[in-house]
């Protein structure tokens, strides 16, 4: 029998399709291990009934800035760090739309703009991540506009192993020795994730960069602006705190950028604040590089911006 | 659309499904449109472009079989130039301009300037915006001119049908649609096998029979060269990419290996297409030539040069090599000979001082291999023990590594940075045994060195145990259905799908 040809084809065809299945599990289950929900923020993914007054969104700046812990502490509310490490306005916009679908709406949005925010990247680095999730209609679209064959990988749930790279597919044997993502030491609070205790060294300019945006991006802005205001979600923009504006000053249209994020929050009514002034930022010991603060330095900036939203101070235009 | 995508994973399955399903007299009909769907997937108003050459090589062919005389050879220079033509506007155009201008001092237009390219721009942008709209495709709004995609390669295969019927050995084919077919057959249309009318015309005028047996051969060989592009070749080009951004500011190993590597990859990328071209075709019955056999384990440059590339080899050796009269001058004469064609081969790949070079230095191997070998039987010494083969591999092997530092540099200044770099030891940074993105999320890890050792020695063990297309596996129907198991899986759970165009689309 095994000599007709079509008869060998079909076998072969069966039997990789059972061995790549079992791959496909066993590498996304060893994903998710070793992730432990803090790039992927699988939480917001996932139906829950926790009512969350407060999400925070944005990129890295907003990752291992804003903590949930201080924040909640000081203002008495319940806050999630939804920011997602590298985002962009269209993955965020993604993370934000896909959180309505699985929670209750929150009360306020707290938002970090970044000169980078609106740059339309084709190629959102950790879009792997979110591949489990592609039945949420947000995810979907934001997976199917990175050219993800979601309805494919529909009916044929294995084939999602060709989307992941080496890096992806090595936390098999990561998980293999129990190593995480997150490493001892590194705090994790409500998708807050604390960034090293390292601080600069040495005054430098950043690489040289231009903020990058279209009308197609800043519509994804003004969608994020509509959906809150159509969940009677009240929003506030800030620029994150930065080492004595090296990152700003990298940037040569900056003033470009600030202009155009004033414009749409004046429009919509929405407070935006600069916190690139702030006397912290200064101080060499709460920054572990020009953008990023330390986990010092989002601490103090927490019970800062804490401090400040609980007084109201916030709410109101710049 | 490339191979190694879903698009064309459905776009094959159709095609092939419709082909066995329709009638015989409309199967050249299919294929046809299939390979017009094919080309225009990359660039829509590029085939304008083809179509101009068939009309004008399909014409030309009947035309040279009906005159006698000088005529004929009128008809066979219009058709070579038609061919060439597009070739040099395209492809060198910009080249010669630019060497031009900085010799002589003068302001020739570029191709950019000319009317020409306005209207194709322009052209392009109003057919693609249009498509984009209707069809929601994602076709390109072009700012300047980009090659056409494979024009070296069906060029040089309608040059090869004149040249034939000229002289006499291939009849003029009389359907437009199969001449049109016999160049735009889509498995071979962007990147080979370069084919010969004799071999593949008649072909298309055959009734093919659904055969199990080519269906096994044409997918095992598919899932081969996929194997091969998409678990070896885009893997390693992850590391070699690094390297070559900036091959100053890299330890001198970490350059060496790149460059060691990229002949690995580009081996493994143009063979893989091959094979899944010639794969392709066999699923259908079609038959096409062999492109690679196993040029890894040549024992000297010569031996190399009939292995790789066949069909373009054997093209400059039908085409240009005996017209200059091949073997039959004297020994002098002949290693002129030799040095024209690798010449030519070289300025084949590109419009780019490297790629002269390289065609240069092959022909400087390969005569002073014919003068080693001379002087060698002069005096009697046979050069096939086990010995003699070992430091012949060596030698081709470093030899083309060193042509490697030519054909993967983008221009004559990083080749000469790259050679420096391995040659004086160079040392900026410490050797890097990993490159990994700043995220640490890409790039060439251990896991991603570990998979290109054990790929990589599975690939060069299957090489040396089986003949080039695979068909010793027919017999063996076990080992048939492990091996293509193991492969398919691989490719799978372990191919490296960063969505890479083949590297010889590029000439």
């Amino acid at each position: 029998m095994l000599k007709n040809y079509l008869v060998r084809l079909i076998i072969a065809l069966c039997i990789t399709v059972a061995i790549s299945y079992g791959a496909y599990r066993i590498i996304f289950t060893a994903n998710k291990n070793y992730f432990n929900a803090i790039q992927k923020n699988d939480f917001i993914f996932r139906e829950d009934t926790t009512q969350y007054d407060v999400l925070m969104l944005g990129a890295s700046r907003m990752k291992n800035t804003l903590n949930p812990m201080i924040f909640d502490s000081i203002t008495g509310l319940n806050s999630y760090n939804a920011a997602a490490s590298a985002a962009r306005i269209l993955e965020q916009k993604m993370i934000f739309d896909a959180y309505l679908i699985q929670h209750k709406a929150p009360k306020y949005l707290l938002m970090t703009l970044d000169l980078v925010t609106l740059q339309y990247d084709k190629y959102t680095a950790y879009y792997p991540n979110y591949l489990a999730y592609d039945n949420l209609p947000p995810i979907k679209e934001f997976l199917d506009e990175e050219g993800v064959h979601t309805t494919l990988y529909r009916y044929l749930p294995f084939l999602r192993i060709v989307e992941l790279n080496d890096y992806y597919k090595a936390t098999l044997l990561k998980t293999l020795t129990h190593e995480k993502e997150l490493r001892d030491g590194d705090s994790l609070y409500k998708g807050y994730v604390g960034n090293t205790t390292d601080t600069i060294t040495v005054d430098k300019l950043g690489h040289e960069a231009r903020g990058e945006y279209n009308d197609a991006t800043v519509q994804l802005l003004q969608g994020i602006i509509d959906t809150a205001k159509k969940h009677n979600i009240q929003i506030i923009f800030t620029y994150a705190p930065e080492y004595k504006d090296l990152n700003v000053k990298s940037v040569d249209n900056a003033d470009e950028m600030f202009a155009l994020y004033e414009k749409i929050a004046a429009k919509n009514g929405v407070p935006f604040h600069r916190h690139d002034s702030l006397p912290m930022c200064n101080e060499k010991r709460y920054f572990a590089n020009n953008g990023h603060v330390n986990r010092i330095g989002a601490d103090e900036y927490t019970r800062i911006y804490s401090q400040l939203f609980k007084e109201g101070k916030l709410f109101s235009k710049q | 659309m490339v191979f190694n995508s879903f698009e064309f994973l459905i776009f094959f399955i159709v095609v092939t499904t419709l082909f066995f399903v329709l009638p015989h007299k409309f199967r050249w009909l299919h294929l046809l449109i299939a390979s017009f769907v094919f080309y225009m997937a990359f660039l829509p108003i590029y085939v304008l472009i083809l179509l101009l050459t068939i009309i004008v090589d399909y014409f030309a062919g009947i035309w040279i079989e009906r005159t006698h005389g000088k005529r004929r050879k009128q008809y066979l220079v219009l058709s070579i130039i038609a061919n060439v033509g597009f070739l040099c506007l395209f492809k060198y155009y910009d080249f010669i301009i630019s060497n031009l201008n900085d010799v002589f001092s003068v302001h020739i237009p570029y191709l950019k300037d000319l009317w020409l390219s306005e209207g194709i721009i322009r052209g392009n942008n109003v057919v693609n915006n249009q498509l984009n709209g209707l069809l929601g495709t994602d076709f390109p709004i072009l700012e300047k001119i980009i090659l056409p995609i494979g024009l070296s390669f069906h060029t040089f295969q309608a040059m090869s049908y004149t040249i034939e019927v000229y002289r006499g050995n291939q009849k003029a084919e009389r359907k437009f649609g199969i001449y049109a077919l016999y160049v735009m057959f889509y498995p071979q249309l962007v990147a080979g096998p370069i084919e010969r009318p004799q071999n593949v015309l008649h072909q298309f005028h055959e009734r093919k029979y659904f055969s199990a047996k080519n269906l096994t051969e044409g997918i095992r060989l598919m899932l081969w060269g996929l194997f091969k592009k998409v678990v070896i070749a885009d893997r390693l080009s992850t590391y070699i990419d690094i390297i070559y951004t900036d091959p100053g500011s890299y330890h001198w190993l970490n350059v060496l290996l790149a460059t060691l590597l990229f002949g690995v990859q580009v081996y493994c990328d143009f063979s893989g297409y091959s094979d899944m071209a010639i794969g392709a075709a066999k699923t259908m019955g079609y038959d096409l030539m062999t492109n690679f056999k196993r040029p890894l384990f040549a024992t000297n440059i010569k031996n190399f040069w009939e292995r790789w590339h066949i069909s373009l080899t054997s093209w400059f050796r039908d085409y240009i090599y005996i017209p200059m009269g091949g073997n039959r001058v004297g020994f002098y004469r002949l290693l002129l000979n030799i040095a024209v064609v690798f010449a030519v081969s070289g300025v084949w790949h590109g419009a780019n001082w490297t790629y002269v070079l390289y065609g240069l230095l092959q022909a400087f191997y390969v005569i002073c291999y014919l003068l080693f070998y001379k002087y060698m039987t002069s005096k009697g010494i046979k050069m096939d023990t086990l010995l003699w083969q070992a430091g012949g591999w060596l030698l081709a092997v470093s030899e083309i590594t060193f042509s490697w530092f030519l054909f993967r540099a983008k221009d004559l200044t990083q080749s000469v940075v790259a050679i420096k770099q391995v040659f004086l030891l160079k040392t900026p940074q410490a050797f890097q045994t990993v490159i990994l993105a700043s995220d640490k999320r890409d790039g060439f890890g251990m896991f991603s060195t570990l998979l290109v050792i054990i790929f990589g020695i599975f690939m060069f063990w299957i090489e040396k145990k089986y003949q080039s297309r695979l068909t010793e596996f027919n017999d063996k129907p076990v080992k048939d259905i492990v091996f293509m198991t193991f492969i398919a899986c691989a490719i799978i759970v372990f191919g490296a799908f960063t969505k890479q165009s083949f590297i010889y689309f590029q000439f």
